[in-house]
């Protein structure tokens, strides 16, 4: 049963046995991970109390629901599972122990693994919290092993060795040592023997004694159940994915998307990152230190004047999916192009600029048109409904916008609706030829809201009214309210932007700015995904060549997944030295997700 | 026997086969029905029909009046889900669909056979709700009768369109349609004159097409008299279409073409080889099934001049390849696989349908079609029989590279292994200790020899 556990000796062997492996006892070191690694260390994630933090993963409402799922259920009944459960009762009956309790003590004191720039190796380090049981799971474990290489007719994998008076194993080209309360394994063996040294000599030059890395620990979040931090420097000095760091992109979404990012990452000396386990959630944060005069004017469009440029608040609308509100100046990104674009980029920029004054009636298109909106911008995803009995799309899209405020609405509003009416009378013309269904233009004026809307013509040959082309996901229209300006796929979704409030944000502080934040809300998601549960079950089945039973099973999870969680919240803040990019999950409470 | 298809008796080759010690009813001969009729034979299909009679396993194949209502409500809900996207590539994903997962493959292979007659390709008429309509309409009428397939076709909004035929008018009469009806639906090159397409052209004006539906307009249509091979008269309401198909030609024109379909690619047929199945096609009122019994059950169907004398078609090749092992597939990939090779489904490359044959292989398509063999039997995603393609082989006792490499021979050569081919199998198969990897390389190499090119 053990055998196919123990196909991968490299696996089998040395994680296992490095967690295992681990439970030496405790000499009362307090030293940490970071305390033994070299100054040369490119990155380092550590896990600080596993002790703690295993115990609430296993409570955790989210691995709860993952467990209860149908797929894993069937997963956990699979062979492969048995077996594994086999080696898993073979060691607590050898140890004498649960093997979650084997683990607990294994590496309770702290877990980390690092990558090092001078040697180009991988580290390991674990801390026991009890070393009683490690001279008896080493002996386990070699068997087991050694067992096992002996059923097939090999060589027993695990070579012993020793290094300064301590035992040494290897796996291939992985060396493992219990050294007082630490085991390492390095894929090295100078960094392993550098991290050993450390171990027993106590010497100094480590990464916790280098001013950056101490300087970047300081601000770590106490919450965090990992903390990682990687010395950007070191990277860019080393060449590694110089792309990444290039101050051009053939790309201008990415630019829109990640141009402050990447100007940030070019000149910051290092980077963290933390994750925060809550009972209702998972925060994960990445951040650098920042100074807002490092963008300068290049930037200024995704920054803001001094750094400043804040994202504006969501617009509260039903059934919202997903709203992405942001600081962007397009027009000075559009005029700036030269400099942010590479040339080929560039010269695609260029005709499209041609080719948009046209439409606009010969107005420049990057100064006049880009520049007659305020430097903010809003995106919203919601979910479209149908009345029942009314005419509906087969498959119903979520319907999006573009929100943005007006500079001068006295001046560009009626601008805006002439190039709006030409656009789709030239859809129109180009739909006739296609056989595409037409649009019927109209203009409403309402409470101060100008609405200019195109609706399909009624589909009279339609056999299914409720089934109709995909085109009837679309009422292309724009609104004009107080100075803000709506592009919709729907006319629904046009009003409702250009009524909501927007919605209480925090109060904004100059010393943290919330340059970009998204929020993607999973009730509608799902519900999205529900109305589509049909065309879903279909692409499964030709994607995959799944039987309907099968396909509607997938689909079936997928839907039930979404029902975990509240809400994603992203958000990209800068304070006069820092940058911080979050990703916050919300799960959905416990009571509700059970009532479902 | 005879040694050349030209001079077959016709009366031996459509007499019943009926197994004897020399030609004994076995898995070589159920497996070569099945590559021609049903895109091949998985080894329990194999083994159930070596224990049947040949007549009977034939039937069991025509049985189509019987098709599972449940896979058809499940293709038709299907369909209609892909058709909101109005995209015809989607249909073509989910023709390939049905095509692996059809209970009924011989009414699956008809329905291609008259998608490749009366051709239509969706480079052209991009409305996918109407070729979604007449792919129904040849599978509806696949295996019944040609007359009334014929009269619906000539009304068929796909069909018009594709040739041009939406606005046919007295005054102009359009030619496209009256041309291929004559040439390409149901007589052939040389059986009718010029006159006869323009007077065959007036027949149909006032057939016209508007908004995606057939319309008689009767201000447009010429009721005068006309005069169609050798007889004249008004011909309203589509007569013309029966006069044509009463000409002897017309069943001898179908009856050939099906010969090729099932029997060979080449030499052309004897015209008096083919007269026997052309009157029973007549005798049967044009009967679609009686004329495929006959030929699937015949002495010639099961001899040398029909064995491993086609050329595999792209569909052949990869339908066959899964539906042997009970493969499943990422049809859309397979369907653009499909139209790389040559035989996009819904998308024949013109009026003319496929040409077939010796036109399916080239440098290119060898290529081609390994790369596609390739991809079918490599992605580990897919399932074979419920599980890996080597736990099939397992379960069918194929675990040695040899046992491996002579069951895939079996279920997919229509022509024995030659021992230095089967010996460079088995070193394939060696190279890799992964079952399901080993399984994988030998299909993938099959596919590259001659001998897979045939079936």
């Amino acid at each position: 049963m053990m055998t196919s556990i123990l196909l991968r000796p490299r696996l089998a062997v040395g994680c296992i046995f490095l967690v295992v492996c681990a439970a030496a006892r405790s000499f009362g070191d307090e030293r940490t991970p970071a305390d033994l690694l070299p100054q040369t260390t490119m990155a380092f994630l550590e896990m600080p109390r596993p002790d703690e933090f295993l115990p609430v993963v296993e409570q955790h409402g989210l691995v709860k629901r993952l467990l209860a799922l149908a797929p894993v259920r069937t997963a956990m009944q699979k062979n492969e599972y048995v077996a594994f459960r086999g080696v898993l009762a073979l060691v607590e009956v050898q140890m004498e122990l649960p093997w979650r309790e084997v683990v607990r003590r294994g590496i309770g004191g702290g877990l980390a693994i690092a990558f090092d720039k001078e040697t180009g190796g991988v580290v390991l380090i674990a801390k026991t919290t009890d070393g009683s049981t490690h001279a008896k799971f080493a002996e386990v474990l070699t068997n087991l092993v050694a067992l096992d290489a002996q059923n097939k007719a090999k060589d027993n994998p695990v070579a012993a060795s020793e290094y300064r008076e301590q035992k040494v194993y290897s796996v291939e080209q992985i060396w493992v040592a219990t050294v007082a309360d630490w085991v390492v394994a390095a894929n090295r063996r100078e960094l392993h023997h550098q991290v050993v040294d450390r171990i027993l000599d106590q010497s100094n030059g480590s990464l916790a004694e280098d001013s950056q890395f101490a300087e970047a620990r300081k601000a770590a979040n106490p919450s965090a159940v990992v903390w990682g931090y990687a010395n950007l420097a070191a990277v860019r000095d080393a060449g590694i994915a110089s792309q990444a760091f290039a101050e051009r992109t053939e790309n201008p979404l990415a630019e829109i998307l990640l141009g402050g990012i990447v100007s940030t990452l070019r000149q910051t000396p290092y980077v963290t990152v933390d994750l925060v386990v809550r009972d209702d959630g998972i925060e994960i944060s990445a951040s650098a230190p920042h100074d807002r005069s490092w963008a300068g004017d290049l930037r200024e469009h995704y920054f803001g004047p001094q750094g400043l440029g804040a994202a504006p608040p969501h617009l509260d609308v039903d059934d919202a999916i997903l709203s992405i509100g942001a600081y962007r100046d397009v027009s000075s990104m559009w005029l700036r192009a030269g400099d942010l674009l590479d040339e080929q980029a560039n010269e695609q920029l260029a005709k499209a600029d041609s080719d948009l004054s046209t439409l606009f009636a010969g107005k420049d298109f990057g100064e006049d048109v880009l520049g007659a909106f305020g430097p903010t911008l809003r995106l919203a995803l919601t979910r479209q409904t149908f009345a029942e009995g009314q005419p509906a799309p087969a498959i119903k899209l979520p319907a999006f916008a573009l929100v943005a405020d007006l500079k001068d609405s006295a001046e560009s509003q009626p601008e805006l609706r002439r190039t709006f009416q030409s656009l789709i009378g030239f859809f129109n013309i180009v739909g006739a030829m296609n056989g595409q269904p037409q649009l019927d233009l109209s203009t409403e004026k309402f409470e101060g809201i100008e609405l200019v809307t195109a609706s399909h013509v009624e589909d009279k040959e339609a056999t299914d009214p409720e089934k109709l082309r995909i085109n009837y996901n679309f009422s292309p229209s724009v609104a004009f309210a107080d100075g803000r300006f709506v592009l919709a796929s729907t006319k629904e979704l046009a009003v409702a932007l250009a009524t909501a409030p927007a919605s209480k944000g925090a109060a904004e502080d100059v010393s943290r700015v919330a340059n970009s934040r998204a929020e993607l809300r999973f009730d509608a998601l799902r519900e999205t995904l529900a109305d589509n549960r049909e065309h879903l079950i279909a692409q499964n089945m030709l994607e995959k060549g799944h039987s309907r039973a099968v396909a509607d099973e997938e689909i079936g999870v997928l839907i039930d997944v979404t029902q975990w969680f509240d809400r994603l919240e992203l958000q990209l803040d800068t304070t006069p030295r820092s940058m911080q990019a979050s990703a916050n999950l919300i799960l959905r409470p416990a009571d509700e997700y059970d009532q479902k | 026997m005879p040694s050349a298809p030209t001079m077959i008796d016709p009366v031996w080759a459509w007499q019943p086969f009926s197994p004897t010690a020399n030609e004994p009813w076995d898995r070589t001969l159920v497996a070569h029905l099945f590559r021609r009729a049903a895109f091949g034979a998985t080894p329990s299909q194999l083994e159930a029909a070596v224990a049947e009679a040949p007549e009977a396993v034939v039937d069991r194949l025509l049985q189509t009046a019987e098709e599972s209502s449940s896979f058809r409500d499940e293709s038709d809900a299907l369909a209609a889900t892909l058709l909101s996207t109005g995209e015809p590539r989607q249909l073509a994903a989910w023709w390939a669909y049905v095509m692996l997962n059809t209970p009924h493959p011989l009414l699956e292979r008809m329905t291609l056979f008259w998608h490749g007659h009366f051709a239509v390709s969706a480079a052209k008429v991009t409305d996918a709700a109407l070729l979604l309509e007449q792919n129904r309409t040849f599978r509806r009428a696949a295996l019944g009768e040609f007359r009334p397939l014929v009269h619906t076709v000539a009304r068929d909004p796909a069909m018009l369109l594709y040739l041009d035929s939406a606005t046919n008018r007295k005054a102009r009469p359009n030619e496209n349609f009256a041309r291929e009806l004559m040439e390409l639906f149901c007589l052939g090159e040389g059986h009718y004159s010029e006159k006869d397409v323009q007077e065959l052209a007036r027949c149909f004006t006032g057939w016209e097409i508007k908004q995606g539906k057939f319309r008689f307009n009767r201000f447009q249509h010429d009721g005068g008299e006309k005069t169609l091979l050798g007889r004249s008269g008004v011909f309203p309401d589509g007569e013309a279409i029966d006069w044509i198909l009463d000409q002897p030609q017309a069943a001898v024109f179908i009856v050939g073409k099906l010969y090729r379909e099932f029997v060979c690619d080449e030499p052309a047929p004897d015209p008096q080889l083919l007269q026997p199945l052309a009157d029973e096609f007549r005798k049967n009122d044009m009967q679609i099934a009686p004329v495929v019994r006959r030929v699937l059950t015949s002495r010639l169907f099961y001899s040398a001049h029909s064995r491993a004398r086609k050329v595999r078609s792209p569909v052949d090749a990869a339908i066959g390849l899964l539906r042997t092992f009970e493969g499943t597939a990422n049809t859309h990939r397979l369907a653009a696989d499909l139209q790389q090779n040559g035989q996009g489904l819904f998308f024949p490359p013109n009026v003319k349908g496929w040409e077939g044959g010796r036109a399916w292989i080239n440098s290119a398509t060898i290529l081609g079609r390994a790369n596609m063999a390739a991809r079918l039997v490599g992605d580990e995603k897919m399932r074979f029989g419920g599980g890996t393609l080597g736990e099939y082989f397992a379960r069918h006792g194929a675990v040695a590279p040899d046992q491996v490499v002579d069951l895939a021979a079996t279920l997919l050569l229509a022509s024995p292994l030659p021992a230095k081919r089967r010996d460079g199998l088995i070193d394939v198969s060696r190279n890799s200790k992964d079952p399901a990897r080993r399984a994988a390389d030998v299909l993938r190499a099959l596919a590259t020899l001659p001998e897979f090119q045939l079936c």
